[in-house]
């Protein structure tokens, strides 16, 4: 624990210098501006930057990385607050109660408010992954290919039963589609070409990076292209600081969604928006009697509650990246994929291989985090003037971005078209109510699949036994059991008719 | 969209998934079993898609089911019951909301998305047959001029608005093609 400690601060040491705090103040002032501008998603953000960073040193780039991520989530609830539309799917539950303040004239306020619960939700989900990441990455040196056969799909089905509450078998559909595109292109144990049809493009495989920029950018730029206009609320902000005795007197709610950001964010691939909408739906389930009734009609608690559960959930879908090597969130999937291109390798050995790698990544979150409050307290007038900018002048900007970064990685012709079908094919998803988010985690976790479920087969001459009698196994399978039952309406029939007959 | 909408949707999306799914089982079956280069049948390349095409398909089949279980199989009887009803989806009601003239084609959220993939399907397909910068530019221009074009108004008086999305186009332009090409030393397409 003291190690720990000793190595959290030797980490922030070694960022305090110009180069370093510069990077960190210009990536999380464009990391709130991306958040806050509707149609450009943190995920996208992180995206774009990775192919910005990519001749930098491996620290400075995960570095300007983490702090656009923090920032931008942060940044969605400006967008959110002044036109009651997200910045990122993560603010949607910021609406609910910062709109209405700031149509009560209280704009300012709300967004004091929001600036500090992220601060908070940043700071509690840094705490808990300084204490958590070695933990889980010494349990994680113990996981076999058995465990993360389990591990994979309990990810999958974990991850669609969170994105798609309404609708759990359209997320495991997204889910299972992901895990075939990783099929296809050359397998990781004989290199033998599957699903390419003799084009020579698919054999090498379909990059992440380009079908997240697809999904996640241009997917929303069609989406945003819909519609003509959005206003922005006219109201006059005044006092942005908040009195910390108004905050404070919050400590219950800032410290539960706190946690439970941090806990969902290390779910796989369950991102902000779901730990968003969880702190506030407990925060309003733990309000007084007074304080609910204010729910959904400008309620500091409400704010306070989304605000810190979708910031907590930042450092906490960090944690399964680096001891799992499997994302807690889309923006961390591509942060993922941004620490291979630079040569850190993310997983069970990383506490072997870089050990001190992990108290970096929290520093960073601590540097970004920081940033973040001051920029977030400082800059709200010119940031306002950003909303303002027409959605015809910029999306083209974005396109050509989303374009040249997916090009930039391999400079490879055929990313761009990847990018462009994953784009429309996301878009067309997206109006049927499938979730994107499993559809990334499956590309991902599809090549772990992969080679681990062949891997323990040959391992035990084909017998299943082993995936049914190890203990991490067992859980992992009764909690993806656990899971699938739940969504199941027999298993709710059944259960009501044994409770009837037993009253 | 509508529930009878989106349950007609599931119907349709679940039978290409079935298709796709017993497409990619059968594919997987016939892949080698890798026996005949002395290595264990369960290092298979097909035994992981085989077992995601299994699950794919048991899933959309379960979805199949259950749209027929809604009654899409049954006659349109209460298809268009919203608009009998005289109410109108979510969807639709915001589009209207949002769109201050429906009368213009422009304000068409489905003519806008249509407008929006041409444009940059367009783009993406003719990088590496066109100068990168030039592509860039004429793309930048087209997209805002198109947006930005009101039927109403005469042709010279929409000439400003021509002549920004010149400038927006050429700097962006330039700026993506010096930041890319000459720092990051990327080889523009």
């Amino acid at each position: 624990m003291f190690q720990g400690l000793e190595l959290f601060g030797t980490a922030i040491v070694s960022f305090l210098n110009i180069n370093a705090l510069l990077n960190a103040l210009w990536a999380t002032g464009l990391g709130i501006i991306i958040g806050m501008l509707p149609g450009l998603t943190a995920t996208m953000g992180v995206a774009l930057l990775t192919t910005l960073t990519f001749k930098m040193q491996a620290n400075d780039a995960i570095l300007v990385l983490i702090c656009m991520y923090v920032g931008s989530i942060y940044g969605g609830s400006r967008s959110a607050i002044l036109l009651n539309i997200p910045g990122t799917p993560a603010n949607a539950a910021t609406t609910l109660d910062g709109y209405p303040l700031a149509l009560q004239g209280r704009a300012g306020k709300a967004i004091g408010i929001a600036t500090t619960g992220s601060f908070l939700g940043s700071m509690i989900g840094m705490i808990a992954m300084l204490i958590f990441t070695p933990v889980i990455g010494n349990i994680a040196l113990q996981f076999q290919s058995y465990e993360f056969v389990w591990f994979s799909i309990f990810g999958i089905i974990i991850c669609g039963n969170l994105t798609a509450p309404k609708d759990p078998l359209k997320g495991w559909i997204a889910g299972f589609i992901g895990l075939f595109v990783a099929m296809i292109g050359m397998d990781g144990i004989h290199a033998y070409v599957r699903f390419a049809f003799g084009n020579t493009d698919l054999a090498g495989g379909i990059s992440l990076i380009p079908a997240m920029v697809g999904t996640f950018g241009f997917a929303e730029i069609i989406s945003v292209m819909r519609y003509q206009r959005y206003e922005v609320v006219k109201t006059k902000i005044e006092r942005v600081i908040p009195k910390l005795s108004e905050v404070f007197k919050y400590w219950k709610t800032i410290i539960r969604s706190g946690l439970i950001g941090t806990l969902i964010g290390a779910i796989p691939g369950v991102g902000e928006d779901i730990a968003a909408w969880v702190s506030y739906d407990f925060a309003k389930r733990g309000a007084r009697p007074e304080e609910k009734e204010k729910f959904g009609k400008g309620s500091v608690e409400g704010l306070l509650a989304s605000e810190t559960g979708n910031n907590a959930c930042v450092p906490g879908a960090i944690i399964p990246v680096l001891t799992l090597a499997v994302p807690g969130s889309a923006p961390a999937a591509v942060l993922l994929g941004a620490m291979l291109i630079h040569g850190v390798r993310p997983g069970p050995l990383i506490m072997v291989e870089f050990p001190t790698f992990i108290y970096e990544c929290v520093a960073m979150v601590f540097i970004a985090t920081v940033m973040m409050f001051i920029l977030g307290l400082t800059m709200v007038r010119p940031l306002v003037k950003v909303l303002q900018i027409p959605r015809q002048k910029l999306m083209p900007i974005v396109f050509t971005l989303c374009l040249i970064g997916s090009y930039a990685l391999q400079s490879r012709l055929f990313d761009v078209t990847i990018m462009v079908v994953f784009g429309i094919i996301g878009f067309v998803l997206r109006e049927m109510e499938y979730p994107m988010a499993p559809l990334v985690l499956g590309i991902i976790l599809g090549d772990i699949l992969d080679k681990n479920l062949r891997r323990a087969l040959i391992l035990s001459n084909g017998s299943f036994a082993p995936f049914f009698t190890r203990p991490i196994c067992l859980i992992l399978f009764a909690l993806t059991m656990l899971v699938v039952l739940s969504r199941a309406k027999w298993v709710h029939q059944l259960i009501g008719s044994l409770r009837k007959k037993g009253s | 969209m509508t529930e009878s909408t989106m349950n007609k949707a599931d119907f349709y999306t679940s039978i290409v998934l079935l298709i796709i799914s017993l497409g990619i089982i059968i594919i997987s079956i016939q892949m080698p079993s890798m026996t005949e280069r002395n290595e264990s049948q369960w290092s298979n390349p097909g035994v992981v898609p085989t077992f995601i095409g299994i699950a794919l398909f048991l899933l959309s089949g379960s979805m199949l089911l259950r749209a027929i279980k809604r009654g899409v199989l049954k006659k349109n009887e209460n298809i268009n019951s919203d608009s009998k009803n005289g109410t109108i989806g979510v969807e639709e009601a915001s589009s209207i909301s949002k769109s201050p003239d429906k009368n213009s084609l422009f304000s068409n959220p489905y003519f806008r998305i249509l407008i929006t993939i041409v444009l940059c399907s367009l783009y993406a397909s003719v990088l590496g047959k066109i100068w990168f910068p030039f592509a860039t530019f004429v793309f930048i221009v087209l997209f805002i001029v198109v947006f930005e074009f009101d039927p109403k108004k005469s042709l010279r008086s929409q000439g400003k608005k021509l002549l920004w999305a010149m400038v927006i186009a050429a700097c962006t332009s330039a700026a993506v093609t010096i930041v890319f090409q000459y720092l990051f030393l990327v080889n523009l397409p």
